[in-house]
């Protein structure tokens, strides 16, 4: 009991402080890939920190309600995430059919964001929020398929079952290669790395959805999207690269260094690619991915359960 | 001094106003970001709308098509803000005086923090205008209660 609340209070901590450690991760790699110098570590923590001081702005048109309240929806929906999403351990407040609960909550926060971006009436927000549900509603379909192909081959919903499979059986990745390889190529879009930062576009339409957007409720969107990017790692270490020792501590660090692994080869396709158009996005969702998750689910189907 | 108003100097924002100016500034304004002066180890960061913003960089003379834009796009920058005017034209119209299109220079339109004065000025000068700038910020903070 006493174990379940210390975890339920240090993990979404834990959580932030690595996501931000993973943005700063983000901005200095790229300055090196550029040959530039680059952030000191504590650079996030001050942007924060100084957001936090700054003056709320509301626009004349905005639905002031919506405006005031989405960012802390969202925030409140990346750190029921984190209570879900095994980080090297099994999440504390798992249960029978969590994994659709986290796939709800994944999506809660593209659709807060979005929103977000509806609520404050600006064009260039409108344009960037409509970009975000276009790219949503095409990488969706191939996270789903794939989540669903695990829980074919582990019987289970469960995030605390499929952890319990794959101590027992070995990784995921080497019986579903397909899936795995479906669920990574959804990451980018999912947290709007390049090639697909297509809703933040700075280039055409300014800040996207957090165009009008100042001080602290910017502070949440920015922590929201931060934190999506380790949540959704964490998830695809937890249902496909889970290895367990018996030792807790060398769980959670062997889950950090797979998913910094992770990260880092996406911090460099962010760095040398160029923005696509959402067109070209959503038929290299809808043609190329999910058909790699359908063929996992399809191999699968006929290799495991058959 | 405490963390908040170290944060405040750590992490500038910056939007950029071309207030009719030729060009000259704002393309050393655009050599600061490079790998050679990389403002980014300060924490500088050009954002794309001003209510991003901390600093507001103005260069050019003010010329009447710029004149309520310049006013709306000070008054949109959330507190605490400073200005910076880069170039002679902002500071004092320079070759400019004396034109029948000007309500400039800059101060006759918002309060101006910091002038650097050159035609351009060079990117050292740049950057060490925005960092004087910078530390007037924590004493522009509304005191008591979150800004």
């Amino acid at each position: 009991m006493i174990v379940e609340l210390a975890e339920i209070i240090l993990i979404p901590i834990y959580v932030i402080l690595i996501s931000i450690m993973f943005q700063w991760l983000r901005r200095k790699l790229k300055a090196r890939l550029q040959w530039r110098k680059g952030p000191p570590w504590y650079q996030i923590f001050m942007d924060m920190a100084k957001l936090y001081q700054k003056e709320d702005l509301i626009p004349k048109d905005a639905n002031s309600t919506l405006f005031k309240i989405l960012p802390l929806f969202g925030l409140a929906s990346a750190l029921a995430l984190t209570l879900f999403v095994p980080f090297g351990i099994i999440p504390p407040l798992s249960n029978s059919g969590d994994l659709i609960l986290i796939v709800y909550l994944l999506t809660a926060i593209t659709v807060v964001l979005s929103m977000a971006g509806f609520a404050s009436s600006n064009p260039y927000a409108i344009v960037g929020s409509r970009r975000m549900i276009i790219i949503g509603m095409s990488y969706e379909v191939p996270m789903i398929i794939s989540i669903v192909t695990v829980a074919m081959v582990t019987g289970s919903f469960s995030i605390g079952s499929i952890l319990d499979y794959q101590t027992k059986f070995g990784p995921l990745i080497l019986k579903l290669p397909l899936s795995f390889l479906a669920f990574l190529l959804v990451i980018p879009a999912e947290v709007f790395f390049n090639p697909f930062s297509i809703p933040f576009a700075e280039t055409e339409i300014v800040e996207g959805p957090f165009t009008e957007y100042t001080g602290k409720r910017l502070m949440y969107l920015e922590l929201t999207h931060y934190m999506e990017l380790f949540v959704l790692v964490s998830l695809l270490t937890g249902l496909f690269i889970y290895i367990h020792t018996p030792i807790t501590i060398i769980n959670i660090l062997l889950q950090l260094i797979i998913s910094t692994a992770i990260i880092l080869i996406f911090i460099v396709v962010d760095t040398v690619t160029a923005r696509i158009r959402v067109q070209e996005t959503v038929k290299f969702y809808w043609i190329i991915v999910t058909v790699i998750a359908l063929l996992g689910l399809i191999l699968t189907y006929f290799m495991e359960v058959l | 001094m405490n963390f908040l108003d170290r944060a405040l100097i750590k992490s500038p924002w910056v939007f950029h106003f071309n207030a009719g100016s030729c060009n000259g500034c704002d393309i050393e304004i655009l050599s600061v970001l490079t790998p050679k002066y990389d403002v980014e180890r300060f924490g500088i960061r050009l954002v794309g709308t001003p209510k991003h913003a901390d600093v507001l960089l103005v260069t050019g003379p003010v010329n009447m098509k710029a004149y309520d834009r310049l006013k709306i796009i000070y008054e949109q920058i959330p507190d605490p803000k400073a200005v910076v005017v880069i170039g002679t034209c902002g500071s004092s119209k320079g070759i400019f005086d004396g034109s029948y299109a000007l309500t400039g220079p800059v101060e006759n339109v918002i309060p101006v923090d910091v002038y650097i004065p050159g035609c351009p000025p060079r990117p050292e000068a740049i950057i060490s205008g925005i960092y004087k700038a910078v530390q007037k910020l924590p004493s522009k903070k509304k005191r008591g209660g979150t800004a």
